[in-house]
């Protein structure tokens, strides 16, 4: 048991990912799509009395054509897909999913970023974001790093909420800067 | 009638001042153009309390100079850093980015701003000689006519696509899905909303480019290495010869300025249509040693003329009959609302002086966003030179910020990283982007006139063959797909020959 | 990690740079002032900039509009609402999501979940038909034709279920006529279908008649006051061919009254509202908004009940024309 457990880690450890895999992903995320137009069409919009009708109810149909559509481009694009991958076997460049772990810290510094935005307020979030990055990437040097990121945070800012008004996501502090 | 409108509105126009604003509007467009998120609607938005407090000419002088630069400062991201500075620019991409990834960044740019400039004078001299004549033909376009219009749009984006068309439908079709989330304009129910009101209007068209194209791309950069090296890249100047490079398209250029101001002055259709209708016929009428898409040079005049030229088309519906071209038309129109003056047949009859005002603005603006422009290329350029470590988190901040500003939505900014996600695996899989964007705005054209048309006859859809114009359009569009299925089979034995 | 401490501190730093301890009423505002408009851009968005032009040269700081179109205008108010209440955010309050979408179920607030600020501007308008359109001889014959052949008419006031739809389809039922409603986006679409032929008949506010008088044939005003019936020069109005639309005073009228989030503090409010009142007395802002066609409205917050109060009940008790219009329009059908 533990032998084949083992055997099974060994086997998965090199996880690699090429294009045919992301290609597949691909045609399950139209799919998806396509399930989530049918499930809405037949709950959401039933119920909102838009699912038939005249043209000025029937606000199915259209959305409906276009699932159709995604349906059948997607069909034939797995057809095509099996058929190549068939003959030409997989050629294609295989990346470590490590290899993956880079851009995966940016999305989550981005989302985390977001998220603080709304909490925190663009002042005090924006300049620990682009001095993270900054460092992500290599830049070694705390002093040029701050003092970038600070100039940049606080220059974008002031372009934006001096002269064109706009006020920037406060936070539950509302801590915003009247220039 | 109308020289004389101009010869009356010389007066207005003749000022330090007017010409200083128009200058000062061309810099701040070309600015919110090449920024990801902010564009020349957004620009004129923030700019309007400003103007409103102007004399009127001055303040369509800071308006139309927003809306001439901006239309082509996204242009200036897309060939830099494959980023589309507003949705405008998404098809100067395909021969944008890769003429500047073989040092031609300069050239690039220098073309792009020619190819505007001249775009948009052809657009306003069309204005000036036939606006009150186009306004009539343009009330000939009726619903019918718009669906016909929008699914030849379709079909010739699908031909553009590289090299999977099936890929390209997809995309497309995704960009359809999108565009019908929020309320239906016709019923007014709520559609893929998931009970948010932060759907009711669905997702912002600029969260969805700026998600799509720049978040990507930065991700894209962020894999790369040597992110704290500085580029090597020469200085440039600026070079007046790049009008002539433009010129030596004059072909390409005068028929994409004529499809730019056609799609103009069709209410609703727009810039991002027109750019990639010229981009598609341009393509398709290329010599057999031109690759489009490889960095081809007209590929860029031909969007970028187009999108310009646009802007001139656009005024015509607006100040001929008050009924505007775009969405940066109808602030247009409020503008000279507030100001008193209406747009519409009694302007050009009561204060001709004020069209003729508005005529020689847009044209003066269009000649010096030509020489401002090409001035400015090397600044540009320079952004080439700035270290990928610090130009990703200022980028991604500027995204941020400029997407914000649009509506002061948090939303936005999830869904710009949402529709991040998806362009990386999209781009990844090989999935085209701009087609996404190209159904996003032609969907809606799409179902909400063909339910229209529905609504208007008497007899179901045999409306669509008892109007002449649409007529047209029917056997238009049936000649362009059975092309387009000929062309794409033929490339398909052709693969599968060499394969 | 030494950087890291640097960022820390820096963005202390930044933190006691930006916070200021001593944000009271006194200082209120010290930042521009968004007012969330429901609608994108056109006519309606001349009027409020025109205001929120007025009320920035009173409180000293920028007052910018917000434009969050979507769901009749309820996208706006559902916005408004999740956002602090402090002051920083005002409500243009035009009347469809304020009173007719609360009345249509389409909103579970009603105006008294809000603190008036002044009212803005208002707006009537008319059922225009297109000069050189000689199949009828006048509005009353087109009528007639529309009773003989129910469904045969094509009419459009812009959005399907706006104000102008519910009031027009009240006029409908009155004269009996089965039309079929045409939505658009935008009533200047509307307006341009008119032209192309394919439309029958149109609203029209007295900003887009006066921009192509030439265009447009009156047929009927659609509102019971003597001024309204000026702005449209003289058309016959309501009362003319006694059509009982349920609906008068501001009723049947498109308008908007300034508001802010119920829980705004009340000294904040009243700066709001002392500046809202200077700039809605200003002549020289009643001039530009009466220019473009719309009616400069002078009640102030203390009138906000009664008077909104009133529309309210008559909206909600006219007897619905759009049912009516839907119920004959499905009998048609299925025919």
């Amino acid at each position: 048991m533990s032998a084949r457990f083992r055997s099974f880690v060994l086997q998965v450890e090199p996880l690699t990912l090429n294009r045919n895999h992301l290609e597949w992903l691909t045609l399950v995320f139209f799919l998806a799509l396509v399930g989530v137009v049918f499930q809405q069409i037949n709950t959401d919009l039933v119920s909102q009395g838009i699912a038939d009708g005249d043209p000025f109810h029937n606000a199915a149909f259209y959305p409906r054509a276009v699932a159709i559509l995604i349906l059948g481009a997607v069909f034939i694009r797995a057809v095509l897909l099996t058929a190549e991958i068939r003959d030409t076997g997989i050629k294609v460049t295989e990346e470590r999913v490590s290899a993956m772990f880079r851009p995966v810290q940016l999305v989550c510094l981005f989302g985390l970023y977001l998220y603080l935005l709304d909490v925190l307020g663009y002042h005090l979030v924006t300049t620990p974001f682009i001095a993270m990055i900054m460092i992500i990437c290599g830049d070694r040097k705390p002093l040029p790093t701050v003092l970038f990121s600070l100039s940049t945070a606080f220059l974008i800012a002031f372009v934006f909420e001096k002269y064109l008004k706009i006020v920037l996501p406060g936070g539950i502090f509302s801590i915003n800067i009247p220039w | 009638m109308l020289f004389e409108a101009i010869a009356q509105g010389y007066d207005l126009f003749a000022s330090p001042f007017v010409f200083a604003l128009i200058i000062v509007g061309l810099m701040f467009g070309l600015i919110v153009g090449a920024l990801p998120g902010l564009g020349p609607l957004m620009g004129i938005v923030l700019i309007l309390p400003v103007a409103i407090n102007l004399q009127p000419i001055t303040a369509m002088s800071l308006l139309l100079g927003i809306y001439v630069g901006g239309s082509c400062g996204g242009s200036i991201s897309a060939i830099l850093l494959r980023i589309p500075g507003t949705p405008l620019a998404a098809a100067t991409l395909f021969d944008g980015y890769p003429m500047a990834q073989k040092g031609r960044a300069a050239d690039a740019v220098g073309l792009a701003v020619s190819s505007s400039a001249l775009g948009g004078l052809f657009g306003g001299v069309i204005l000036i000689l036939f606006a009150p004549v186009l306004a009539v033909f343009a009330r000939k376009f009726s619903p019918p006519e718009f669906t016909l219009l929008a699914i030849t749009g379709l079909v010739a984006i699908a031909s553009v696509s590289g090299e999977s068309f099936l890929k390209g439908i997809l995309s497309g079709a995704f960009g359809l899905l999108l565009a019908t989330i929020g309320t239906d304009q016709i019923s007014m129910g709520y559609r893929f909303t998931f009970d948010s009101y932060h759907m009711l209007d669905g997702f912002h068209l600029v969260s969805i480019v700026v998600g799509l194209f720049a978040i990507s791309e930065m991700v894209f950069q962020f894999m790369g290495k040597d992110l704290t090296d500085k580029p090597d890249i020469p200085l440039v100047r600026p070079q007046f010869r790049s009008v002539l490079l433009a010129l030596k398209h004059w072909k390409n250029l005068l028929r994409s300025s004529a499809i730019g101001t056609f799609f103009g002055i069709l209410p609703g259709a727009g810039g991002v249509v027109s750019s990639f209708a010229a981009y598609a016929v341009a393509k398709n009428a290329a010599k057999p040693h031109e690759r489009y898409g490889e960095g081809e040079e007209g590929g860029v005049v031909a969007t970028e003329s187009a999108n310009n030229a646009t802007c001139g088309g656009a005024l015509v519906p607006s100040l001929a009959l008050g009924i505007p071209g775009d969405p940066i038309a109808a602030l247009l129109i409020a503008t000279l609302l507030i100001f008193g003056f209406y747009p519409g047949p009694t302007l050009f009859e009561d204060q001709p002086q004020i069209v003729g005002g508005i005529f020689l603005v847009y044209l003066t603006s269009n000649v010096a966003l030509l020489v401002l422009g090409i001035l400015m290329t090397p600044l540009f350029v320079y952004v080439l030179r700035i270290r990928k470590s610090r130009l990703i988190p200022v980028i991604l901040v500027l995204c941020v910020v400029g997407t914000f500003a649009l509506q002061s939505s948090i939303f936005d900014l999830w869904a710009m990283l949402g529709f991040g996600l998806v362009g990386i695996v999209l781009r990844i899989a090989n999935y085209p982007l701009a087609p996404i964007v190209i159904g996003t705005i032609l969907g809606p054209l799409l179902e909400n006139n063909l339910r229209r048309s529905l609504l208007l006859s008497d007899e179901g859809y045999w409306i669509f063959v008892d109007r002449p114009v649409s007529l047209v359009l029917i056997v238009v569009n049936t000649g362009l797909i059975l092309w387009v299925a000929y062309s794409t089979w033929q490339k398909y034995k052709a693969s599968r020959k060499s394969a | 990690m030494n950087s890291f401490k640097l960022v820390t501190a820096a963005a202390i730093f930044a933190a006691a740079l930006a916070v200021n301890p001593t944000v009271q009423a006194a200082d209120f505002p010290d930042r521009p002032v968004q007012t969330i408009f429901p609608w994108g851009p056109g006519t309606a968005m001349a009027a409020d900039q025109i205001i929120a032009d007025a009320v920035s040269k009173e409180l000293g700081v920028a007052v910018t509009l917000v434009s969050t179109p979507g769901a009749g205008g309820t996208k706006a108010f559902r916005t408004a609402m999740a956002r602090k209440a402090d002051g920083y955010t005002m409500i243009s309050g035009w009347v469809a999501p304020l009173v007719s979408a609360p009345a249509s179920g389409k909103a579970d607030w009603t105006y008294k979940d809000f603190i008036p600020l002044h009212s803005g501007v208002a707006a009537a308008f008319a059922i225009a038909t297109r000069v050189g359109d000689d199949r009828f001889g006048s509005f009353e014959e087109m009528m007639e034709y529309g009773k003989a052949n129910p469904g045969k008419l094509r009419y459009s006031s812009g959005a399907a279920g706006n104000l102008p739809h519910k009031v027009m389809a009240k006029a409908l039922q009155a004269y009996g006529v089965v039309a079929q409603v045409v939505p658009y986006k935008t009533d200047g679409e509307a307006r341009k279908d008119l032209q192309s032929g394919v439309i029958d008949f149109v609203f029209v506010n007295p900003g887009a008649y006066i921009a192509d008088k030439d265009g447009f044939e009156i047929g009927l005003v659609l509102s019971e006051l003597p001024a309204v019936k000026k702005l449209f020069d003289g058309a016959q109005n309501v009362e003319d061919v006694d059509i009982d639309i349920g609906l008068t005073g501001l009723g049947p009228l498109g308008w908007t009254w300034w508001i802010v989030h119920k829980d705004t503090p009340a000294d904040k409010v009243a700066v709001l509202q002392n500046a809202m009142k200077k700039a809605m007395n200003d002549e020289s802002v009643k001039a530009k908004l009466s220019a473009i066609g719309w009616t400069p409205l002078e009640w102030d917050h203390t009138q906000y009940d009664e008077i909104i109060g009133s529309v309210s009940t008559q909206i909600s008790s006219m007897g619905d024309g759009l049912i009516w219009e839907e119920e004959q329009i499905k009998k048609l059908r299925n025919k």
